[in-house]
């Protein structure tokens, strides 16, 4: 019974924190970031809980308000609340040293960790809600809770990025309000008496409702969750939000909140995948579109930041792929992926805020080089997160690819698989060649030869090092994360076969 | 012909729309915004006559507190302290507003006639929930061409809450057994994000002193 109330622990202690943090944070430290990293750390410590729950026993059903835990909820949350701890472990000092600088003041960081909490409670909620209309108004609280964040040091480039976040974002997310209502309203005549639409309910209405209306439906989930995720071609606020807040958002853009457009997708347009082979192959267009556009703008950016957010443009499109191909394997690797993708994407973003913060604030490749000597604990970092990212084996991005590509196969979508490698391999070309040029070309500008340059405190790279270390662990040794993704990957299929079944 | 107020309502729905957008004073663009929720409440007011879903009350009060009261107030307060007169748009007053008619006019014609393709139900392809229904779409087209065309901040914003209410009105045609609560989720986050818009736009005009979106380019490349 008690176990019941565990996705309901999982929103409630975020929240408690946040409230902590905005009534008693202004007057006292402790309460500020003390509560911030009680908070994150008991999140966590209830998400293993849950995810253990989820992969002994199984789906957690009959929580109060809709709330709902399966495989996939559970590995979500597991992630968020890991990644959520680090963020807030890293901001501790960083946040100080913008303090420090003038760039931000003490009760400003209330705002700051007031918010973040708030923001890990939306997300603990969307990963954990049943119901499609709660799904929509916790993405839609996930985008709310992070606009102040993105202009938080209220210069312009951070309005002018917060603006259109908010503007496009919020735009997208109306139109998988509209899909929604158009999959509410056909299933209601399905379900009669249920006040609400279930999400492990879909695959049983799916093969109900007319084909027009289910391929309209999963054309508005496309641009409203894809808008979410930044996919091509919805993706132009990405790069300006990720590059315009300060490092700790960057990496929770990057990291979680594209994921829960991700997450989103994956409960929605895979479920119906199966059922209409056109979505499949609009799917791979549309991410491979996204590779392709995504890695080509990277290349061309000499702004750190902005090279890394078009990464995630590129990277976005192989979990949404994966995701679209509604197999098995398709599946596996597309959550795979997200996983992995969060690890080192969270830790380049945390690479690069380190570069930042020993340099005074350089984040232009071309004024950078030859930091490898003098911030060692960094370049490593970078290089583990740089080579993951571009699949090099054996690190953890190699697997994933590589189940992705499998799982194209399998559906003999050659020309996806063979987009999918020749962007991989720009990848790496594309990361290793500006890892070497920060770390170990040669200075070109006055700052960046300042011998006063060396590696950040331990509070800073203790958060990157953790995120280095998955990346090696699960490359080295994926069985480490395969139950959770196994579980993950058959709760999904399980609401497909739900409709299988006549 | 029991439903004629509906439509009567829904036209209301459409027209206060293009106003809000076309109009270049921000002032007159706040009023017809809120003529155009007023109308929007009494459509649903007519609905909930009509089905005698008890629900739909809670929706009518819902859409005066939110879009009748708070976002015109928001909308109010930005435009009196900061600017009252639209930026320029791409496209001449004249022009916009052809264009914009032949746009919606056909858009409607289109949905009109083509709805049972995409009706979730059977009851939608009937009157008058077909022209209800065909309205919500065209008030979607309609904030969508705003979002295009507009080169000021806050007549964005407004396309935003026009877009909105686009889907409030479909939620309502096709879904109006709706809980309370999910009822309350959904128009807390709606204002919640119209106040952030407007917000953000008001720090964005004293910060950097235009709200010109052409002109904040800053970030691209």
């Amino acid at each position: 019974m008690a176990e019941s109330f565990l996705p309901l622990a999982l929103i409630g202690v975020p929240v408690v924190a946040s409230l902590i943090i905005f009534t008693l944070g202004i007057k006292w430290r402790l309460c500020r970031e003390g509560a911030a990293i009680g908070g994150a750390a008991l999140t966590a410590y209830l998400a293993v809980l849950l995810a253990r729950r989820v992969v002994t026993v199984g789906p957690l059903q009959d929580c109060p308000l809709d709330l709902y835990a399966d495989g996939l909820s559970a590995l979500v949350v597991l992630l968020v609340s890991i990644v959520m701890l680090i963020i807030v472990g890293y901001s501790l000092r960083y946040m100080q040293y913008q303090v420090e600088q003038g760039l931000t003041t003490s009760h400003r960081l209330v705002l700051y960790y007031g918010l973040l909490m708030l923001f890990a409670a939306v997300m603990m909620w969307a990963c954990l809600t049943n119901n499609m209309i709660w799904l929509y108004v916790a993405l839609e609280g996930t985008t709310l809770a992070t606009a102040l964040l993105v202009c938080f040091n209220w210069n312009n480039e951070g309005l002018e990025a917060s603006y259109k976040y908010v503007l496009i974002v919020v735009t997208g997310l109306c139109f998988a309000l509209f899909g929604t209502v158009l999959l509410y309203s056909a299933a209601g005549q399905y379900s009669p008496g249920r006040p609400a639409l279930l999400l492990t309910e879909l695959g049983r209405i799916i093969p109900l409702i007319p084909r027009s209306v289910s391929l309209l439906a999963v054309a508005f989930f496309i641009v409203g969750f894809g808008t979410k995720a930044g996919l091509i071609p919805f993706h132009a606020w990405l790069p300006d939000a990720h590059s315009e807040a300060p490092a700790p958002i960057s990496a929770l853009l990057s990291g979680l909140v594209i994921k829960v457009g991700a997450y989103a997708l994956a409960r929605t347009v895979t479920i119906f995948a199966p059922h209409y082979d056109a979505v499949i192959v609009f799917v791979a267009i549309i991410a491979s579109a996204s590779m392709i556009i995504g890695i080509l703008m990277a290349w061309a950016q000499d702004d750190l930041k902005r090279l890394l957010a078009f990464h995630s443009v590129s990277q976005i499109g192989y979990i949404i792929e994966g995701l679209g191909f509604g197999t098995y394997l398709g599946v596996y690797g597309g959550l795979f992926h997200l996983v992995n993708h969060t690890l080192f994407k969270t830790l380049l973003f945390l690479s690069v805020g380190a570069v930042m913060y020993a340099t005074g604030g350089l984040r232009r490749i071309s004024q950078l080089g030859g930091l490898g000597r003098r911030m060692p604990i960094t370049a490593f970092c970078f290089f583990i997160g740089a080579i993951a990212m571009g699949g090099l084996p054996p690190l953890n991005g190699f697997w994933s690819k590589l189940t992705l590509f499998m799982a194209g196969g399998e559906l003999h979508l050659w020309w996806a698989v063979a987009i999918g490698m020749v962007v991989s391999i720009l990848t790496l070309t594309c990361m290793v060649h500006t890892a070497y040029k920060v770390f170990w070309g040669h200075p070109t500008t006055e700052p960046a030869t300042n011998p006063g340059i060396r590696e950040v405190p331990i509070s800073i790279w203790l958060g990157m090092a953790v995120l280095a270390v998955l990346c090696i662990a699960i490359g080295v040794y994926p069985q480490l994360i395969h139950p959770l993704l196994h579980r993950g990957t058959e709760s999904i299929l399980a609401v497909y076969r739900a409709g299988a079944i006549p | 012909m029991h439903f004629s107020p509906i439509l009567t309502f829904a036209l209301g729905v459409l027209i206060m729309g293009v106003f809000a957008a076309e109009v270049r004073n921000l002032v007159v663009s706040t009023w017809a915004y809120l003529v155009h929720s007023l109308f929007l409440a009494c459509t649903i007011g007519a609905f909930a006559v009509l089905t005698g879903h008890g629900q739909l009350y809670y929706w009518v009060l819902a859409t005066v507190i939110t879009k009748v009261v708070f976002i015109p107030l928001m909308l109010r307060w930005y435009v009196v302290r900061h600017h009252a007169t639209e930026v320029r748009p791409a496209l001449g007053f004249r022009l916009s507003l052809t264009i914009l008619s032949l746009v919606l006019i056909g858009f409607f014609k289109l949905v009109h006639t083509y709805l049972d393709f995409v009706a979730p139900t059977e009851a939608a392809t009937l009157e008058p929930y077909r022209s209800s229904l065909a309205v919500a779409l065209t008030v979607f087209v309609l904030a969508l061409y705003i979002l295009v065309t507009r080169r000021d901040a806050i007549k964005n914003v407004i396309g935003v809450c026009l877009l909105e209410n686009g889907a409030h009105l479909s939620l309502v045609i096709l879904a109006p057994m709706l809980p309370e609560t999910v009822l309350l989720g959904i128009t807390s986050s709606i204002v919640l994000s119209a106040g952030m818009l407007i917000y953000i736009t008001a720090r964005v005009y004293d910060v950097i002193g235009t709200v010109d979106t052409s002109k904040l380019s800053r970030l691209r490349g």
